[in-house]
């Protein structure tokens, strides 16, 4: 893994850390996202297991994506009792065309989907949708996966409200297993 | 099958209101039931069988409060209801009986 970095990008945006500092406050984090200007290193404090570095992973993937051409800070994970480099992260240089399409958020179009479904409460199921993205999937699995988890559970939605008007229909039932075992092989 | 008989699903989201009480909404139910019954389920299984159970009257439900991390949309709290618990019941000792005495699993159901 190559270290000369600093040599051939400019440092860490500082801007960005800061909105990733934000990002990390305005989602109940309180542990500080410690941006260290002298050594451009963005260090991220958290007790070891709570997910909270890598939601603020996921935060730095969606935003900038993951390159392997593109090189920014190194991230320093602060745990309990260790202390350790946690990855040398490859993103693409901001303002690139990779960066300005990054997206966090859950995807706009399943979530129209889901809102269309002649459910009395689909506006709940949105809302649980986004509560999963956001504090299970995101953390856990990274803004593209998180992203793929919500569109399987808008089609899995739909699916199950057409499942017993479209019985008879040959094929449907192997799609609704085939969205079940997307669902679960992506949640595993 | 009788009218308010129950489906297995319908079964394990029951029971999985019954363990959560106060804290019983989709996602959190959803949950239960992979945590417990190691049964994956979509949101939209979830919600349908919880329609289903709200218009057999053996669930009832209400709308919590609405979070940043939900987009601002509200929660729904399911409740069961005292012909939701007989339901439940019934159906439980029905496979219990069912499954009294058969050799295959040990004798029955513990």
């Amino acid at each position: 893994m190559s270290w000369n970095w600093r040599r051939r990008h400019k440092s860490w945006n500082w801007n960005e850390a800061h909105e990733l500092k934000q990002y990390v406050i305005t989602h109940y984090m309180d542990d500080v996202v410690v941006s260290d200007r002298e050594r451009d290193l963005l260090r991220i404090h958290g007790e070891p297991g709570t997910g909270k570095v890598a939601l603020a992973r996921a935060f730095i993937e969606a935003k900038f994506g993951v390159w392997k051409s593109h090189v920014l800070p190194r991230v320093l994970v602060e745990g309990q009792s260790d202390r350790a480099v946690f990855e040398l992260w490859s993103v693409p240089h901001h303002g690139s065309a990779a960066a300005r399409n990054f997206v966090l958020n859950p995807p706009k179009l399943a979530e129209f989907f889901m809102l269309l479904l002649p459910m009395k409460y689909r506006e709940n199921l949105v809302g649980d949708a986004e509560e999963e993205y956001w504090t299970r999937s995101l953390p856990r699995f990274g803004a593209r996966k998180a992203r793929l988890i919500f569109w399987t559970q808008a089609i899995h939605a739909w699916l199950m409200f057409l499942a017993r008007p479209l019985a008879g229909i040959a094929g449907l039932a192997w799609v609704g297993k085939i969205v079940d075992a997307i669902i679960s092989k992506l949640l595993r | 099958m009788p009218r308010d008989s129950l489906g297995d699903f319908e079964q394990l989201v029951l029971l999985a209101i019954l363990r959560l009480k106060d804290d019983a909404y989709g996602l959190r139910i959803r949950e239960e039931i992979e945590d417990r019954a190691r049964r994956t389920a979509s949101l939209g299984t979830v919600y349908t069988a919880l329609e289903r159970l709200e218009r057999k009257k053996l669930v009832s439900s209400w709308t919590g409060g609405a979070t940043p991390e939900r987009g601002g949309r509200s929660k729904r709290f399911f409740k069961i209801e005292a012909a939701g618990m007989l339901a439940l019941k019934g159906s439980l000792s029905a496979t219990k009986r069912m499954a009294a005495g058969v050799e295959a699993l040990g004798g029955g159901l513990r």
